[in-house]
């Protein structure tokens, strides 16, 4: 089966080249100017992207499509929305069997998005396009909560772990109050394949939900275990550590007040009951971060 | 079985770094050494209390070495490696590994043709910002590097030869460009000279300022450096498609999709709250690193060392074109 693939070059893409096998043969839809440097080798490429999609599709059995714009939200209805009728589209006129889509776990039918996150509103629009009309082949999404794991060329989740690397003392909430859903990208690639084994419909694809704590201290001890994680409750930040940043603002001593040390980040988590769900046997979370840890030593960045 | 090392050449590049280097090393021992002038021999030998050779044949004929390193002017070299190679002993030396490329060569393949492990004495790679570096970039971290620029500017040396052009080869060019060409010849092959100028500026016998513009496969290079500071400065700056960074032996920094990074010596900081940030004090040297590194190569018998002989070929056909490039340009 030959299964173009948009997005290639992405964290997930990439690391789905690295695990298909001679059952999925893929083709990268690579963008002109792209790097090729990371691609397997002997990898099938076609230059173009969602805007010229040239005969990308020409002898293609099914499609996989992860291209999206994840940060620049100038590009998200033109990329995540139009750009993916434009794919199914093409994708109708090929004649192809299997749709396959990359979609985020706010996007779920189950799951309540934010309102906030363009990412969200334009993935959440492009699931009107894929199961609200009738296409001639299978289609697929999966939903990831917060994706980890090795090949992530563009430190995407660096943030999480040079803090711990780069400390010895960590004493979160620092700014934030952080809860977390994490999978392994490596259950994102296997479910991405069962889809394409002939499994169409929505997969979720989530681990359990995780405080900072636990995320954090994992991280610190797959670096080198030399960071001391030092938990504040979120209690003391609301009821203590707040009201007197804002009495240091109030005389004068602190330039802004505390109402940053009460936000509360959120990576993904899901109600209790869509907790660890996928269709494939799912890694744990703990490797999702170690291994996260170990690409980036590999690599150098750490 | 410790392997026996005899030093060539005892100036301060054999005191202060190759014999503590190869004595700090479990595996090797320097048992001799040799030195022409008799005054500093007398020295030395009675310093490190080992026993001192007026020349290499000398050193090699008294003693059963497994290792030869070479500490003296290049231009004297050829001779001390061919016949320490043939002499089946490993060799480190001193860069440059010769004064042109022509006798890098036969030097290189006496190498190949006694099987045994040599190293050019080259620098950059054995800090740790650079192997941090090496290790970013070679991950395609960066994306396709597009630009890299090199400033490598230092003190006039104090020696004499280092200004006769029949002893050194050549002046700066010669002297400095070759640990950062060692690094650009391992990330990106080998270069064409695009463009290259020379300049005496303090009227010394040879160039104390040059420049080149190298073409690889891929990105372009400017190197340059000069003997004209009263304090040295190296800095590396590095630009890809999707990222770039910058180094100093001390610090390096850079950004991949707008998320920086940063160490100092190769290491990250103890703290960093964003505002501050705390380094480990660093006993980094880089000098014992890249001894001990040949030393580890020569005990395994493996010839695959960082930077062996024929890397040394390659930095001086490099040299030797930036040095025709300028002629032929009218830049000296």
């Amino acid at each position: 089966m030959r299964v173009l693939v948009t997005g290639a070059t992405g964290f997930v893409g990439l690391n789905l080249l690295a695990a298909m096998g001679e059952d999925h043969e893929p083709v990268a839809l690579v963008r002109p100017g792209s790097t090729t440097a990371r691609l397997p080798d002997g990898v099938e490429t076609v230059e173009g992207d969602l805007d010229s999609l040239g005969g990308a599709l020409d002898g293609v059995d099914a499609v996989v499509h992860l291209a999206a714009a994840v940060y620049a939200e100038s590009a998200m209805a033109a990329t995540n929305v139009a750009g993916t009728e434009r794919l199914l589209d093409a994708a109708a006129e090929a004649g192809i069997d299997h749709f396959v889509f990359l979609s985020t776990i706010g996007a779920h039918p189950h799951v309540e998005s934010d309102p906030d996150s363009a990412y969200q509103r334009s993935k959440v629009a492009a699931e009107e396009l894929l199961f609200e009309a009738d296409h001639p082949f299978d289609v697929a999404a999966v939903y990831p909560t917060y994706i980890l794991g090795p090949r992530d060329y563009r430190l995407t989740r660096y943030e999480h772990v040079r803090p711990v690397a780069a400390n010895r003392l960590l004493v979160p909430p620092l700014y934030t109050y952080d809860e977390y859903n994490v999978v392994h990208v490596e259950d994102v690639v296997g479910t991405v394949r069962h889809c394409l084994d002939g499994n169409p419909g929505r997969h979720l694809v989530t681990g359990p939900n995780l405080t900072t704590r636990q995320v954090l201290g994992t991280i610190a001890d797959a670096t080198d275990g030399q960071c001391h994680i030092l938990p504040v409750p979120y209690s003391v930040m609301r009821w203590g550590i707040k009201p007197a940043i804002d009495l240091l603002a109030k005389v004068g001593v602190s330039p802004v007040g505390g109402a940053a040390f009460t936000e509360r980040g959120d990576y993904g988590t899901v109600p209790p009951a869509l907790t660890e769900r996928a269709p494939v046997a799912q890694r744990s979370w703990q490797s999702a971060l170690t291994d996260t840890v170990a690409w980036y030593r590999e690599v150098g960045i750490l | 079985m410790t392997l026996s090392v005899g030093v060539v050449g005892a100036g301060w590049m054999a005191t202060d770094y190759h014999v503590p280097g190869f004595d700090s090393h479990p595996e090797t021992r320097v048992v001799a050494f040799a030195e022409a002038s008799d005054d500093r021999r007398a020295t030395v030998a009675a310093e490190l209390s080992l026993p001192g050779y007026p020349d290499a044949a000398a050193m090699l004929a008294a003693h059963d070495l497994d290792i030869v390193s070479v500490c003296t002017p290049p231009s004297t070299h050829e001779d001390i490696f061919v016949a320490a190679v043939e002499d089946g002993c490993h060799v480190l030396c001193e860069k440059p590994l010769a004064t042109d490329a022509a006798t890098a060569r036969r030097m290189a393949d006496a190498a190949d043709e006694a099987g045994v492990v040599t190293q050019v004495g080259y620098l950059h790679r054995y800090y740790g910002n650079y192997q941090r570096a090496m290790d970013i970039v070679s991950n395609t971290l960066l994306g396709d590097v597009v630009e890299v620029t090199v400033a490598h500017h230092s003190t006039p040396p104090t020696q004499g030869w280092y200004y006769d052009q029949s002893v050194s080869g050549g002046g700066v060019v010669r002297d400095l460009f070759p640990h950062s060409l060692d690094v650009l010849l391992d990330l990106f092959g080998q270069p064409t000279v695009e463009s290259a100028s020379v300049q005496s500026r303090g009227g010394r016998a040879v160039e104390d300022l040059g420049r080149a513009t190298l073409s690889f496969d891929g990105p372009t290079a400017t190197v340059s450096a000069s003997w004209t500071q009263t304090e040295g400065v190296s800095r590396v700056l590095v630009v890809g498609t999707e990222g770039w960074l910058e180094l100093s032996p001390e610090r390096l920094e850079g950004d991949v999709h707008g998320r920086p990074f940063a160490f100092e010596h190769g290491d990250l900081p103890m703290v960093d709250i964003g505002l501050a940030d705390l380094y480990p004090a660093s006993d980094e040297d880089p000098h014992r690193a890249r001894i001990h590194d040949f030393a580890d190569h020569a005990a395994a018998g493996d010839r695959a060392t960082t930077a062996p002989a024929s890397r040394g070929v390659a930095v001086a056909e490099i040299i030797d074109a930036v040095y025709e490039q300028a002629d032929a340009g009218g830049n000296r």
